[in-house]
């Protein structure tokens, strides 16, 4: 047999292709999901670009953010921050399916695969993934684009050469479709996001040591508390007090900008990192106290897996937090604003409706991790309802294990949104009274109303999500899964 | 009988047939074979039927009758009961081991028997390996391997325990059973 | 009682690197290793000669496993090495004792090796695929080895669609696929009935006979023992009988 001369080149392309396309049912749901997020990422994105590649050529545009060229780069970066939940979800979306497909991996391992050769296979997996989906999304734009290419009749903001502003009247679009993107962006838009994706599959298997035996995964059962607590607590005191003395300093010193911006960050990475720690804390708290079932298993549950509980929050979270800011900052521009002059309004109503694709999407993610955590538990589920727990009692635990932490994370997140904005816009507006001549300064009133219908919507969308997830606790619940793997 | 059923045959015949077919167990003697003849005629199992001359002296066919058939399908059908005193040569010989010298010449003695063990073993499991052994042959191999594994798991166990002994030799010689 | 070994013959296959039978195939010194704080091998010695048949016994938890695992490169033992081939493989690198596994070496376990979503000619090319060896080239190898241990019939079906016997017979050919100058099993008839062992058995010693690989057997059970020639005892961690080498 001439096999034996041949030299140990190591799996050729076609062979990894081969054995990266070896799955069953949840791997090509996995595939699915990274293919639809990574299209959903390419058309977010190359909105974004478009924004950044409006020339004075292109427009008008009624929208008042895309008119005036110094709100552009905020676009861009507002556009990129949602994107954020969108990579978190796929993120956790690689994740579906993922034991099975260790498991095969180990057996490739024991076959004869070097590491590399398994990081070869998921990357391999996930790059095509993510590239096809790229193509196909920067198709969708391009075509949506021309579609919806269409003008109305509208007043706009113009800013004329000397720089002072004014208003007219002409044909404008509601969105940049008209803008022409170098094929170089678009390409590197897709670029980005399949070697983002590729690289973020590599990390990812990082946490697990697929050995020729078994699956070892480095799960982290201790969260960091004090760190989130000290960041998130110390970063929005600092939003406070910014805040109540940006009255002081009559406008947006530099200094004070930056400084608002990094508290913010800090109380964005305490949030994150906090939400195990929220999870596990009330866990510790609960468990001893309650006595009903549901709350007692949500509990342990929450001390034992931390992460898992918040994996999925954690983009909630973030929603809470910009939209937060959102809302103040809305406040705070409509105080400048006459009543008259719809241009802010429409666009933050605009924002208003990406804030909630942006909480649907933050909504999916926590759709995939419950959904994942009760199939991971499938033989633990399979034999409590077996010893005789109701399956009611099941499906409240698993409610509870998410929307417990959730709630008080929410609010806080949003309340610290709301502060970041005062932060950085400052809590009151000077303003000049033509009828007494004289400078006034009103303080900007927090929307109450908005914040309790951000919060009560986040709260409301979690909630369906999780009990859509459900569905996945007949399945696992059936009596042939207590023969299943753990 | 169980030879006479496969069809009738004389006395040598009976001796050469049962020698090829338990090939594994002790040659016939010919007096066996005709005593045992003698006794099958007298219960009415066996007849003689004819008488050949073949260059030689008479050579008496003997046959099964019906009663015979019946007495046969009856044995057939019986089960045999487990022996109660099992023959354990090996045991003897360890106890004595010990009785005569110390715990390593018992020791030396069960290993030494071990590694005979293994090699018959050995032995039987090539026998089944090869593709021309018979039907019966391997039967035999089988129930020969059987036997050598459960005497090799009390030589394992009986090492141990030798390791294991505190006490001194015992008074009386332990005779196993 | 005596029974003269019958002298296993030169390779049958040329071009096999086998070496000269009775020379030194692959070897352990010392070798001790340890669970965590469970001592498995506390300073085992083994050589393995080419051609040889060795049966490894011992009760369960002896460590007779975790010596396949050290000798067939997949641990590393804390102390000690292995040699193979004129290299110390116990020093190499994770990436290269993984290699040996598609090239030098076979493993059969006693269950869970097939990769339920590929077909059976696929599961048995596979080593030959991830040493980069084409798709068709691989699969003519992979039929080849069904023959040899009659399941060409399954070439198309996949594990879940197979008995436990038909399953390690294909495990079975998969490990030998690479001509391999060991081949590994772990008590490959524990999850089978006494006369599907003996047909796995008598295959695997035919085969292995054929092309001049080595093979060491793991098993408590003495029965499958016997179809090796040499045994050692490992018991303790420790090789008892003295006969490693």
């Amino acid at each position: 047999m001439n096999t034996k001369q041949h030299p140990d080149t190591g799996p050729s392309f076609a062979s990894t292709l081969r054995l990266a396309a070896a799955g069953g049912r949840t791997d090509h749901v996995r595939i699915t999901l990274t293919t639809i997020g990574s299209a959903v990422a390419a058309v977010m994105l190359l909105t974004a670009v478009s924004v950044g590649f409006i020339t004075d050529n292109d427009g008008p545009y009624r929208l008042n953010l895309l008119a005036e060229p110094g709100l552009r780069p905020g676009v861009m970066t507002a556009i990129l921050l949602l994107t954020v939940p969108l990579v978190v979800f796929v993120g956790l979306c690689s994740r579906v399916g993922a034991p099975a497909r260790d498991r095969r991996l180990s057996m490739f391992r024991m076959a004869g695969a070097t590491p590399a050769d398994t990081t070869r296979i998921v990357a391999l997996e996930t790059g095509l993934a993510a590239t096809i989906g790229a193509i196909v999304g920067a198709g969708v734009f391009l075509i949506g684009r021309t579609l919806l290419d269409g003008t109305q009749l509208a007043n706009y903001r113009i800013v004329y050469a000397d720089g002072s502003t004014g208003n007219e009247q002409g044909q404008t679009h509601l969105l940049p479709v008209d803008v022409t993107i170098p094929l170089w962006a678009i390409a590197a838009t897709i670029a980005i996001i399949a070697i983002g994706a590729t690289v973020a599959s590599i990390v990812a298997l990082r946490k697990v040591r697929i050995s020729p035996f078994a699956v070892t995964r480095t799960v982290p059962t201790n969260p960091p508390t004090r760190t989130a607590a000290i960041l998130f607590l110390g970063g929005t005191t600092g939003l406070l007090v910014v805040g109540a003395s940006a009255a002081r300093f009559d406008g947006q010193l530099a200094p004070l900008v930056a400084l608002s911006f990094v508290l913010f960050v800090c109380c964005v990475v305490g949030l994150i990192m906090g939400s195990a720690s929220v999870a596990s804390a009330t866990g510790r708290f609960l468990a001893p106290r309650v006595s009903r079932p549901d709350l007692l298993i949500a509990a342990r549950r929450m001390i034992a897996a931390p992460f898992t509980s918040s994996r999925g929050s954690a983009s909630v979270l973030l929603v809470a937090l910009i939209g937060g800011a959102i809302q103040g900052t809305r406040a705070n521009f409509l105080a400048y604003t006459d009543p008259g002059d719809t241009f802010y309004a429409d666009t933050f109503a605009l924002i208003d409706s990406v804030l909630i694709i942006a909480i649907a999407l933050a909504a999916a993610s926590l759709l995939v991790t419950s959904a994942e955590s009760i199939v991971e538990r499938r033989r633990t589920l399979a034999v409590l309802a077996a010893g005789g727990t109701p399956r009611t009692v099941l499906a409240r635990a698993a409610i509870a294990e998410v929307l417990v932490p959730l709630i008080p994370a929410v609010l806080l997140a949003s309340t610290a949104g709301l502060l970041a904005s005062q932060a950085f816009f400052g809590t009151t507006v000077s303003g000049f009274d033509e009828t007494t001549n004289r400078q006034t300064i009103t303080p900007i009133h927090i929307p109450w109303d908005r914040l309790i219908i951000l919060n009560a919507g986040i709260t409301a969308t979690a909630l369906a999500i999780t009990s859509i997830s459900l569905i996945f606790l007949a399945r696992s619940t059936r009596p042939t899964e207590l023969r299943a793997a753990a | 009988m169980g030879l006479l059923a496969g069809g009738n045959r004389h006395g040598y015949d009976l001796k050469h047939e049962h020698d090829v077919t338990f090939a594994a167990a002790k040659p016939l003697a010919f007096g066996q074979v005709y005593a045992t003849i003698d006794r099958l005629v007298k219960k009415g199992h066996v007849e003689a039927v004819e008488v050949e001359r073949v260059d030689g002296p008479d050579r008496t066919v003997y046959c099964l009758t019906d009663a015979g058939r019946v007495e046969l399908e009856r044995w057939l059908s019986e089960v045999e009961s487990p022996v109660p005193h099992v023959a354990n040569p090996f045991a003897v010989k360890a106890t004595i081991a010990m009785l005569v010298g110390d715990r390593s010449d018992a020791t030396a003695y069960l290993a030494a028997q071990r590694a005979a063990h293994v090699e018959r073993m050995r032995h039987f499991t090539r026998l089944k390996t090869d593709p021309a052994t018979s039907l019966a042959e391997l039967l035999a191999a089988d129930y020969a391997i059987a036997h050598l594994d459960a005497d090799l798991a009390w030589l394992d166990l009986a090492l141990d325990r030798v390791a294991a002994f505190e006490v001194p030799r015992p008074a009386h010689p332990v005779v196993s059973t | 009682m005596n029974q003269v070994l019958p002298v296993p013959s030169e390779s049958a296959t040329p071009g096999l690197d086998t070496g000269p039978n009775g020379s030194v195939a692959l070897s352990a010194l010392s070798i001790v290793y340890s669970y965590g704080r469970n001592p498995a091998l506390r300073g085992v010695s083994v050589e393995l000669r080419h051609g040889e048949i060795l049966a490894v016994t011992g009760p369960s938890g002896s460590g007779k496993s975790t010596l396949m695992l050290c000798l067939a490169g997949i641990l590393v033992p804390d102390v000690g090495d292995v040699s193979f081939g004129g290299r110390i493989i116990s020093a190499e690198s994770e990436a290269e004792r993984s290699k040996l596994r598609r090239s030098q070496f076979g493993v059969l376990f006693q269950f869970g090796q097939l990769v339920p979503e590929l077909t059976a000619a696929e599961n048995v090319a596979l080593p030959l695929l991830l040493a980069g060896i084409k798709r068709g080239a691989a699969l003519s190898a992979a039929s080849t080895w069904l023959e040899r241990f009659c399941v060409a019939d399954l070439a198309g079906s996949r594990p879940p669609e197979m008995s436990g016997g038909q399953a390690q017979r294909v495990a079975a050919a998969r490990a030998m696929v690479t001509e391999p100058t060991v081949l590994f099993a772990d008590e490959p008839t524990g999850a089978l009935d006494a006369l599907s062992g003996e047909h796995l058995m008598t295959q695997i010693v035919r085969v292995a006979r054929e092309a001049g690989t080595s093979v060491v057997i793991i098993t408590h059970d003495a029965k499958i023992a016997a179809y090796a020639e040499r045994e050692i005892v490992v018991r303790d961690g420790m090789i008892e009988n003295g006969t490693g080498v």
